[in-house]
């Protein structure tokens, strides 16, 4: 590939060599998963807990749609659980209140987009890194959640909330989750602006060299509070869905989503430093760990070692990204 | 060799200092259409503040640039970028996960739409445009498809200098050591590259420590001492003893 007097016309020779190595590792992981607990709980493959899987996974996985671009950018959002409270808190409040449902869905849409924007004028404009601005906002909007409640609304709890927002977090058309179908879209609108759109370009691009963006004139700053935004909005989505699922709300909703959610993304082959990025494999990471999870549940193993085969899997997907990548030279940084 | 109605780019007197240091003190020269003009010199003898000016990124303390004949003041590398002067950054300033295709229209992406309502990036017409660019510049890639990352340095430049073309707006490409830091069969890459430049009509101010280089690709060789012009040599009249002797000075 170096010199280049044998190769072919540009333009023509765009075919690369397949080769099984493309596939997401992920794939063949879930595959394993499902025969081995096909085999251990013949309850696993019955469709109702299939369905159950995808309602379980279908908040985790609206938001991590959101982390995918704020991670490819070469940020974070730790504040995605934080957020997620507290526009649950006020998606459930208000209908709890009386107002429209689908005016709340809205309101808590708005909402997350605000606090998203809010994250990104704090990383662009103060130059506090990603890390710290989300951590900070982390922090502040959960202790915000429980100021609402109690100030606010005066009750900790809500609950008993009207049939149309239930309806979205425990309904179904046919057999599948309503939450399931919501998430579905979502994975598409995302796909789609990520792989076919400027939004989507420029984010991973972002991620891989900030400095060369800037000065071909695409709008660093702007972008970046709009992936932030996009996020936000993400959380917005997810905590009218999760309302809707709970019938009600309390402070502590969304509580460590975080960790969970970064952890899908990266598990999936997203970089953690930016550059490279893959919705396909976001939505299988957070197959892997809805899986992982439900069939802990199904063979009546301890909670807890669910949480150790995540982790692990985790660090060993890393560790075979990083290999990958570095074989096929693309793991250098400049 | 270039008349001065005729030049693409004249500098007259120009000067800059730092902190009362005089890193250029009184510059005159100009730069034909189609001319590749390369700035030598020791460190320190002002070759990169020189080209800076030009480019945008100092503002001078005296002196006048003219662009085309009309007196220019580019106070910014968007202001140099408008008349028309491109300055390939020794960093290339590439996106490393993008493809050369990418990186050729990053910013500029053309959309198409979708059932004629969707819009989506139209990679197609990019993969064309940017082939057509490289094969003006004489410029084979193994793929377009790959990140750039993948590519060896003179694909790299190639890309960079792809780029340049895509906007039609460049008159003047300048280059700071683009053959620094490439094996030898990819420093031969970029002359060539920079031969085809010229054909195409496009001026390149190149700044390079290797003669040699210099020597085979440039039509003149202005050679900088102490902020100074120590000499002007026509390539019919340089060899590698003349320009030395430029650079170093008369102490002999």
């Amino acid at each position: 590939m170096r010199a280049g007097e044998t190769l072919p016309a540009p333009g023509r020779a765009t075919a690369r060599t397949w080769s099984i190595g493309d596939i997401n590792p992920l794939l063949f992981i879930i595959i394993g998963l499902y025969i081995v607990l096909a085999l251990a709980s013949d309850r696993f493959l019955a469709v109702t807990n299939q369905m159950n899987i995808t309602r379980q996974v279908s908040v985790y996985l609206i938001i991590a749609l959101g982390q995918t671009f704020v991670i490819s950018s070469r940020g974070i959002d730790l504040s995605v659980g934080s957020t997620l409270g507290l526009c649950a808190a006020v998606v459930a409040t208000q209908i709890s209140d009386g107002l429209n449902v689908w005016l709340a869905i809205g309101l808590g849409i708005a909402l997350g987009s605000l606090i998203g924007v809010g994250n990104g004028l704090i990383i662009t404009k103060l130059q506090i890194s990603p890390l710290i601005a989300t951590l900070g906002t982390l922090v502040a909007l959960r202790g915000a959640t429980h100021l609402y409640y109690t100030h606010l609304y005066a009750h900790e709890v809500v609950s008993r909330l009207p049939r149309d927002i239930v309806y979205l977090g425990q309904g179904f058309v046919g057999p599948v989750p309503v939450p399931a179908i919501i998430a579905a879209a979502m994975c598409v609108l995302a796909w789609y602006l990520f792989h076919y759109t400027r939004f989507g370009s420029y984010t991973t691009s972002i991620g891989s060299n900030e400095a060369a963006c800037a000065l071909a004139g695409v709008h660093v700053d702007r972008q970046k509070i709009l992936i932030y935004a996009f996020q936000g909005a993400c959380c917005g989505l997810a905590a009218a869905i999760l309302v809707g699922r709970l019938n009600g709300a309390s402070p502590d909703v969304g509580t460590g989503y975080e960790l969970h959610i970064i952890a899908a993304v990266v598990l999936g082959g997203t970089a953690l430093f930016g550059g490279i990025g893959t919705m396909w494999g976001t939505v299988l990471g957070i197959l892997t760990i809805g899986v992982i999870e439900n069939g802990m549940v199904l063979i009546g193993a301890d909670f807890h070692l669910q949480r150790v085969l995540i982790g692990i899997l985790l660090i060993v997907a890393v560790a075979y990204q990083g290999w990958r990548r570095r074989r096929q030279g693309t793991a250098e940084r400049t | 060799m270039s008349d001065d109605a005729t030049a693409l780019l004249r500098v007259e007197g120009l000067r800059k200092s730092f902190g009362g240091v005089h890193a250029v003190d009184g510059v005159d020269f100009s730069i034909a259409r189609g001319e590749v003009v390369a700035v030598v010199g020791d460190n320190g003898a002002g070759k990169s503040t020189v080209v800076k000016m030009i480019a945008g990124a100092y503002t001078r303390d005296e002196g006048r640039i003219f662009w085309e004949g009309r007196p220019v003041e580019p106070q910014s590398p968007e202001d140099a970028k408008d008349l028309g002067i491109e300055t390939m950054y020794q960093d290339l300033a590439l996106v490393p996960d993008l493809d050369p295709a990418g990186n050729i229209f990053l910013g500029k992406e053309p959309v198409r739409r979708l059932f004629g309502v969707v819009p989506v990036l139209d990679r197609a017409e990019m993969r064309r445009r940017s082939a057509e660019l490289l094969e003006r510049v004489r410029i084979r890639l193994p793929s377009l498809q790959v990140p750039v990352r993948q590519l060896s340095g003179g694909q790299r430049q190639a890309t960079a200098i792809a780029r340049f073309l895509l906007s039609d707006r460049a008159k003047l490409i300048i280059m700071d050591e683009p053959t620094a830091a490439l094996g030898v069969q990819e420093q031969r890459k970029v002359l060539d590259l920079i031969e085809q430049l010229k054909q195409q009509g496009i001026s390149v101010l190149v700044i390079s420590h290797n003669l040699e280089h210099v020597l085979s690709v440039a039509d003149r060789i202005i050679v900088l001492r102490g902020g100074r012009v120590a000499g002007v040599v026509p390539r019919a009249a340089a060899d590698r003893q003349t320009i030395v002797a430029l650079i170093v000075g008369g102490t002999a």
